[in-house]
């Protein structure tokens, strides 16, 4: 059997857009709001749903791209970090090379590195200025590529005020599969 | 036999493992007196960040009907309105994620005016709020520039929700829009397109009335709920920092080490404050209404981010792109869809005579940045994930702003780096 929640998230947002809307009280602008907003979130999912598991892997790829690239300054730091920073990229390149992992799993993986990187990165803030320094480099760096992602996702929200500097959500995930992205980028220093 | 140095990323490892959803969901005291000593802020500030963590523990209350505040009106109105009155038409309001908002008509003895039918808006914290703030502090301000602005009269105030399920301000309804009639604004009324003849008549207001909020004499108002910072010292922009830390780290659902880098930046280079300033604290399209015939301001709303501080960190929020839009020639950048950014400045130093500083107009467009992504991220995730407020669906949706945020947030760090 074929998976039809695409035609189903989308016939639940023509229902909002065209019956139910039509039918709550105008007088109710808090709830037009609100079924408002439903309806657009149905859409969205509509459209994105086929990527969420490249929208978890992408994060995963992410924060583990950084944290190797921490290592050697992290070990300077702190080594109760560093041991950490070392299990969570351990746990997490696993999963980078397993098939079929559940979208949970890749989410915790990639929410441990951040997490061990926020404590690098507080740490960090104490330490010499080169130290510091390059530590802040690397994330201010990398994390580019993860914030055009996220920019790329909620796009159809039309938040966006240039939205051309947006990439296309298709060219990201691709960049992604083919290898194409460089998740840390080298310290400035 | 010497002693081993202490690792000192040990402290800070414990510290980001030990504050999960568990402790977030349901706050112990001590996590409560641990924010508390952590990011010293403002007393009033600190009071309602501390109110919020408290009541998180207490169960979900749900949805409130027309009917249950029905109720808490009438026995509020009976303790404040001498003789009878009546109301009409409660009904609720749209607009905004931090606020319950109902209208509703009263008919009264109103000391000033007589016998007398008032149009009105009750302004209520829902059970937990995108942001906690002080309704004592939002009338304050609000009556502070009664004779100054086009502001709403304030009638009453339950600063502490005795009467009202939460604290509640009571104001008159005022007329206006958001946004032009023919426009399909985004949630908020946020950057809205005015068009031309709009702009012309809305922009030279929106940037005299500014010049009017920095520029107003605080003695004679009352200002008690408010702490005035030191002029010369650092003391405002650490007050707002450790606010926006401790949001942060009280709601995040979330690590992001991007955000972290941020926080240390501010942390090493908080600007000395040159002059005290009232901020709105949200002044943007969207917080104004308009009469769209005349392009008049009627009114300025949403006071409930303001304090006493720096006035550069209103206009690094003004002038924020998310709050703006493009003019017709695609690269003309509009200040909350109004003034171009070029001439912004330029005509708010010379309304209000006071001076540009670009470094801390920089400081202080990461600390908005900052404090934008704790709020859309942090709390709109955890009050939704608790399910306690009336808008838990535009919280979730908010999320979608976070991320051009961080990405001007970072450019500008990296600059400053």
């Amino acid at each position: 059997m074929a998976d039809h929640s695409i035609n189903a998230l989308r016939a639940a947002a023509r229902a909002m857009q065209e019956v139910v809307l039509p039918a709550v009280d105008p007088s109710h602008p808090l709830a037009r709001e609100q079924a408002a907003l439903v309806a657009k979130f149905l859409s969205l999912f509509a459209e994105r749903i086929d990527h969420a598991c490249d929208r978890n892997r992408f994060e995963l790829l992410h924060y583990l791209g950084i944290a190797q690239a921490q290592l050697d300054d992290a070990r300077q730091l702190s080594p109760a970090i560093a041991d950490a920073l070392v299990q969570a990229v351990r746990a997490g390149s696993a999963l980078r090379d397993q098939a079929g992992v559940p979208v949970q799993t890749v989410r915790d993986a990639a929410q441990e590195l951040a997490a061990v990187l926020t404590a690098l990165v507080r740490t960090a803030a104490a330490a010499e200025a080169p130290l510091r320094g390059r530590v802040e480099a690397r994330i201010l760096e990398a994390s580019k590529q993860l914030l055009d992602m996220q920019r790329a996702w909620f796009l159809p929200q039309g938040w966006e005020p240039n939205p051309k500097a947006v990439p296309p959500i298709d060219q990201v995930f691709d960049a992604m599969r083919s290898g194409g992205r460089a998740p840390a980028a080298a310290a400035s220093g | 036999m010497s002693t081993p140095l202490a690792d000192p990323g040990l402290v800070h490892l414990d510290a980001v493992r030990a504050v999960g959803h568990a402790l977030r969901d349901q706050p112990t005291e001590a996590f409560v007196a641990q924010m508390r000593e952590r990011y010293p802020t403002e007393r009033e500030f600190d009071e309602m960040l501390t109110r919020k963590l408290r009541r998180r523990a207490l169960p979900r209350r749900g949805g409130l009907t027309l009917a249950e505040f029905s109720q808490c009106l009438d026995a509020f109105l009976r303790e404040h309105v001498k003789g009878e009155f009546e109301v009409r038409d409660l009904g609720w309001m749209s607009g905004g994620g931090s606020k319950i908002q109902l209208t509703f008509t009263l008919q009264w003895h109103d000391p000033l005016a007589g016998r007398t039918t008032t149009k009105l808006v009750a302004r209520m914290e829902p059970q937990e709020s995108l942001s906690a703030t002080s309704r004592r502090r939002e009338s304050q301000l609000l009556r502070a520039f009664d004779s100054v602005l086009p502001v709403p009269r304030v009638y009453w105030v339950d600063a502490d929700g005795r009467w009202f399920p939460e604290p509640t301000l009571i104001y008159a309804f005022a007329t206006g829009v958001t946004k032009p009639a023919n426009v399909e604004g985004r949630v908020g009324g946020v950057g809205s397109a005015f068009g031309p003849r709009l702009r012309s008549i809305l922009g030279p207001q929106f940037v005299e009335h500014l010049a009017k909020i920095h520029t107003l004499e605080l003695a004679g108002k009352d200002f008690s709920a408010f702490d005035v910072p030191a002029v010369g010292s650092t003391e405002t922009a650490l007050w707002q920092l450790n606010r926006a830390r401790r949001i942060w780290e009280e709601d995040r659902g979330e690590d992001l080490p991007l955000l972290e880098v941020a926080a240390n930046w501010l942390q090493r280079h908080p600007p000395v404050l040159d002059r005290v300033s009232v901020l709105h604290g949200d002044y943007r399209s969207g917080n104004f209404l308009f009469d769209e015939p005349s392009g008049r301001i009627t009114a300025w709303l949403d006071w409930e981010r303001g304090y006493l501080g720096d006035r550069h960190r209103d206009l690094a929020w003004i002038t924020l792109p998310l709050f703006g839009n493009y003019a017709e020639d695609g690269k003309t950048l509009l200040v909350s869809g109004l003034v171009p950014l070029q001439e912004f400045f330029a005509q708010y130093e010379a309304r209000s005579g006071l001076a540009v500083d670009p470094d801390r107009l920089r400081y202080y467009r990461i600390l908005n940045g900052y404090q934008l992504i704790a709020s859309s991220l942090g709390t709109a995730y955890r009050v939704a994930r608790l399910g306690r407020s009336h808008q838990d669906v535009l919280l979730t949706w908010i999320e979608g702003i976070v991320y051009q945020l961080a990405d001007d947030l970072r450019s500008n760090v990296k600059e400053a780096h």
